[in-house]
């Protein structure tokens, strides 16, 4: 088999419930802190959920000030602008500053690759749905004359805004494009960069995710499919992947984002190699909807073509980044599919969640989780899975619980296994020139 | 004639061979029948009758009876997917049909699945019960009513609807589809990038088949609002269009291809419909015209030019997206000069503005006209030459692919 172009990460910078940047987030990961509290930007009374993990709104108040948004001077970039956008915008900064994007000259090789389904409608939005609607018949003739509905509410409902204005604001004039596939956004986001840069469509790509849906039609969408946990006895306990007492998962916010980059252009202009991303892989349950497939067929497939396209083995992995939602179908099946791709060495080798400390972010969990992953090896530390206190027999793999551990570790997968049942997985190594 | 700097083509492309083409919009149900009505002149543009659409511009290009294909899907959650599900299903049911597959021919994890998928909008219908639940007697919404009590009136799968890779999945779903995939969203560049993975699959040996393509918008109040706000369509009375050049109206399509290796399509003896020869991609956005730029449009057609290693004077037909100024300067700047210049189209102003089925359905359609037998392509035909396809999003992002028609039999 040929050799594939190296890639590696070059940059990377998230914010999360936990923290503001990439250090913050892991240096709290580490310690087992949790970012799941009540919501406050919503009303949340009557709800039988009420919990979420939010980014700290103080984290986003000089959002217009960054040096990307301030030196492009965009009109209205505030209006225009969605709160996931927002938070990408503020993980992007971070990941550019380390990768020193700015050095680069041939701004037509690089490219945007994001996660992101846009701006959910708003209460505002039905109450318009009222008064130019009461009949069924919207009447849009009285809606525009009165201009009631902005033209920035459309524009944030789009998702391909949020890469065509990071285009802008980091002036890559490569390819721009959206993935809108549920929780496996971010991660697919990665695996196309990774492929573009690989085909030598472009050599520097800006990957990630980002999602904001703490909202009341954002979060309404997952009380009503009865996804979200609605028994805990406190907000910080709600997400316990993999234990026995997890009833669902724990919505949250945030952003992550990679600067990948082929080796050879990476060493030319002796950039930071942070990591290499190895392989990629998707799948489709192509089973139910609501539900995930039953034996884990899609994500032991997912997993399954990351190893292959990174041309090693199952016996290489030795860690996993588990998708780890704290439903009880996902961790039982992720947990099966776990096996019957690392069979015999399953159970020995570490295995944890990330989402029971940040909750889950959807579109951009994969991306964030990549960071993590990445910031776990160079650092020989694996994060813990917090909230592990009850054992199910269903899930009875090593999950790294409570405390982080100290271990060196070259080569991890990092699942993302998105609603509808669209899978991905990232094989990611540490850097070995 | 403008020079095409030399660059690597990767020649890899050309391994992939179309085998299917399926579609449906405001023309007719299979890409047949579309193809011959689009060479023959008929437009799709029509009254809207489903709603009143007030002071928007009344006509579009809707697929009015796109063929019913039985799933068991539930039909409240089917009727919250819209037009996206019947279009994606029924142009990917007819690629799969003209490409002789059917099922149990390939294992499921090794059909990958690619597509580009226009917004998805909410009925109104499916939320004005919650809200009319919770109005207080000065017609103000109660907000603590509409949390108690409000929302419990909307359908509970109603969120799926609101997801772009619902309808995706459900025709995963249906056809068991499991192998590799992605969607990307939501305009012309789009249902490129999905062709483009879909390749980029094929070539690597991820996947045995391949079905790739794209899916427009549902024509509805919301997306006749969105595209009258950013300019792209006028009003009777107003015209303050974003490039007065192109005045455009949308329309409805679900456009799919087959892709399979070119060696492992012949084994098989299926008909080679054609081969995608290249790719390119750019962005960059015209702030005054909106769309992308005519230079990041030339850096998009020069790139594709390049993969497929190919010189302007090389392509038999230009397929444009047809929204913009922009886009006929860079065609004009890269096929103008010293050769004849190649036959340009576009399926914008008799089938409206597609988004990303747009230009799979154009790549589909100049696969079959010469097969339709058109006198408006005698004498100079374009056959066998390649046809340029291009992509193109209102927010600058842009896409060109160039397919070339085989003669299957000489293969």
């Amino acid at each position: 088999m040929p050799a594939k172009k190296r890639v590696v990460v070059t940059g990377y910078g998230m914010i999360t419930p936990i923290g503001k940047d990439s250090r913050e987030t892991f240096a709290n990961a580490r310690k087992g802190v949790s970012g799941i509290g009540l919501l406050s930007s919503f009303d949340t009374k009557g709800l039988p959920c009420r919990i979420g993990g939010q980014v700290d709104d103080f984290w986003l108040s000089d959002f217009s000030a960054s040096p990307a948004c301030a030196t492009k001077r965009i009109q209205g970039i505030e209006k225009c602008s969605s709160r996931g956008l927002k938070l990408m915008i503020s993980a992007v900064s971070e990941a550019a500053g380390s990768a020193c994007l700015d050095s680069i000259e041939n701004r037509d090789r690089i490219g945007v690759s994001i996660g992101y389904h846009g701006e959910n409608p708003s209460i505002e939005d039905l109450l318009l749905l009222y008064r130019y609607g009461q009949n069924g018949v919207w009447d849009i003739c009285g809606l525009s004359k009165n201009g009631v509905y902005s033209f920035f509410n459309f524009f944030r409902r789009k998702p391909d805004v949020a890469s065509s204005i990071l285009s802008i604001l980091f002036n890559c004039r490569g390819s721009s494009f959206t993935m809108v596939s549920a929780c496996a956004a971010g991660a697919q986001a990665i695996g196309e960069a990774l492929g573009l840069i690989r085909e030598g469509k472009a050599e520097v790509m800006i990957a990630g995710g980002c999602e904001a849906s703490l909202d009341f039609m954002g979060f309404l969408g997952f009380v009503m499919i009865r996804a979200l946990a609605e028994r805990y006895s406190s907000p910080e306990k709600a997400s316990r992947p993999f234990d026995r007492k997890r009833n669902g998962f724990v919505m949250s916010e945030g952003a992550g984002a990679l600067v990948l980059e082929s080796l050879d252009h990476a060493l030319e202009r002796n950039a930071p190699v942070f990591a290499e991303v190895l392989g990629y892989g998707s799948s489709a349950d192509a089973f139910r909807i609501t539900d995930v497939h039953p034996k884990g067929d899609g994500a032991a497939f997912a997993m399954q073509r990351a190893i292959s396209d990174a041309q090693l083995t199952s016996d290489d992995i030795e860690y996993v980044n588990a998708h780890g939602t704290s439903t009880i179908q996902n961790d039982q099946v992720e947990t099966l599919a776990i096996k019957r791709v690392l069979g015999e060495r399953a159970t020995k080798i570490p295995v944890s969640s990330n989402k029971s400390m940040i909750g889950h972010p959807i579109a951009a969990s994969g991306a964030i989780e990549a960071c993590l992953t990445i910031m776990g090896m160079n650092d020989s530390v694996l994060l813990p899975t917090i909230n592990y206190e009850f054992f199910d027999p269903r899930c009875d793999l090593d999950y790294v619980p409570n405390k982080a551990r100290q271990l060196e570790h070259r080569i991890a997968l990092s699942n993302s296994f998105g609603f509808g049942g669209q899978n991905a997985c990232l094989c990611l190594g540490k850097f070995l020139p | 004639m403008k020079a095409i700097s030399h660059c690597p083509s990767s020649s890899s492309a050309d391994k992939v061979a179309i085998t299917g083409l399926g579609g449906v919009c405001s023309l007719g149900n299979s890409i047949g029948e579309i193809a011959r009505r689009f060479m023959s002149g008929e437009s799709g543009k029509k009254q809207i009758t489903d709603f009143d659409t007030g002071e928007f511009s009344p006509l579009a290009a809707q697929a009015k009876n796109p063929p019913v294909i039985k799933t068991d899907i539930h039909p409240e959650l089917a009727r919250s997917m819209g037009k996206h599900l019947s279009l994606l299903l029924a142009s990917a049911g007819e690629a799969f049909c003209r490409a002789g597959i059917g099922s149990g021919m390939f294992d499921p994890q090794d059909i990958g699945f690619f597509a580009g998928m226009g917004m998805v909008d909410y009925h109104v219908e499916d939320l004005l019960g919650a809200v009319l639940k919770s109005m207080n007697p000065d017609g103000g919404l109660d907000y603590d009513r509409f949390f108690a009590v409000g929302y419990r009136e909307i359908y509970p799968l109603w969120p799926l609807g609101m997801l772009n890779n619902v309808a995706f999945c459900q025709v995963s779903i249906h056809f068991g589809l499991q192998g590799e995939n992605c969607v990307f969203s939501p305009h012309g560049d789009a249902g490129i990038q999905a062709v483009a993975e879909a390749v980029n699959v094929l070539v690597d040996g991820k996947a045995k088949v391949a079905l790739a393509g794209g899916v427009s918008e549902e024509i509805s109040p919301l997306s006749l609002a969105r595209a009258r706000l950013h300019g792209l369509i006028g009003s009777p009375e107003k015209k303050e269009l974003l490039d007065p050049a192109s005045e455009i109206f949308l329309g409805e399509c679900g456009a799919m291809l087959v892709l399979e290796p070119l060696s492992s399509a012949l084994e098989r003896g299926a008909h080679i419909l054609g081969r995608i020869s290249g790719f390119g991609f750019a962005y960059g956005k015209d702030r005054e015209r909106g769309f992308a730029s005519r230079q990041a449009i030339c850096l998009a057609i020069g790139g594709a030019l390049c993969h497929a290693g190919l010189d302007p004077g090389g392509i038999g037909l230009v397929m444009t997206a047809g929204l913009s100024r922009n886009e006929l300067e860079a065609v004009g700047e890269i096929f103008g000069g010293d050769v004849e210049p190649p036959i340009m189209m576009t399926t914008a102003k008799t089938m409206g503005e597609m988004f990303a089925a747009g230009p799979v359905l154009s790549a589909a359609i100049g696969l079959t006209i010469p097969d339709a037998r058109s006198s408006v392509l005698s004498p100079r035909s374009y056959a066998l030459r390649p046809i340029l396809v291009n992509g193109i999003s209102y927010e600058g992002r842009c896409a060109s692919m160039i397919v070339e028609k085989t003669s299957g039999e000489t293969l």
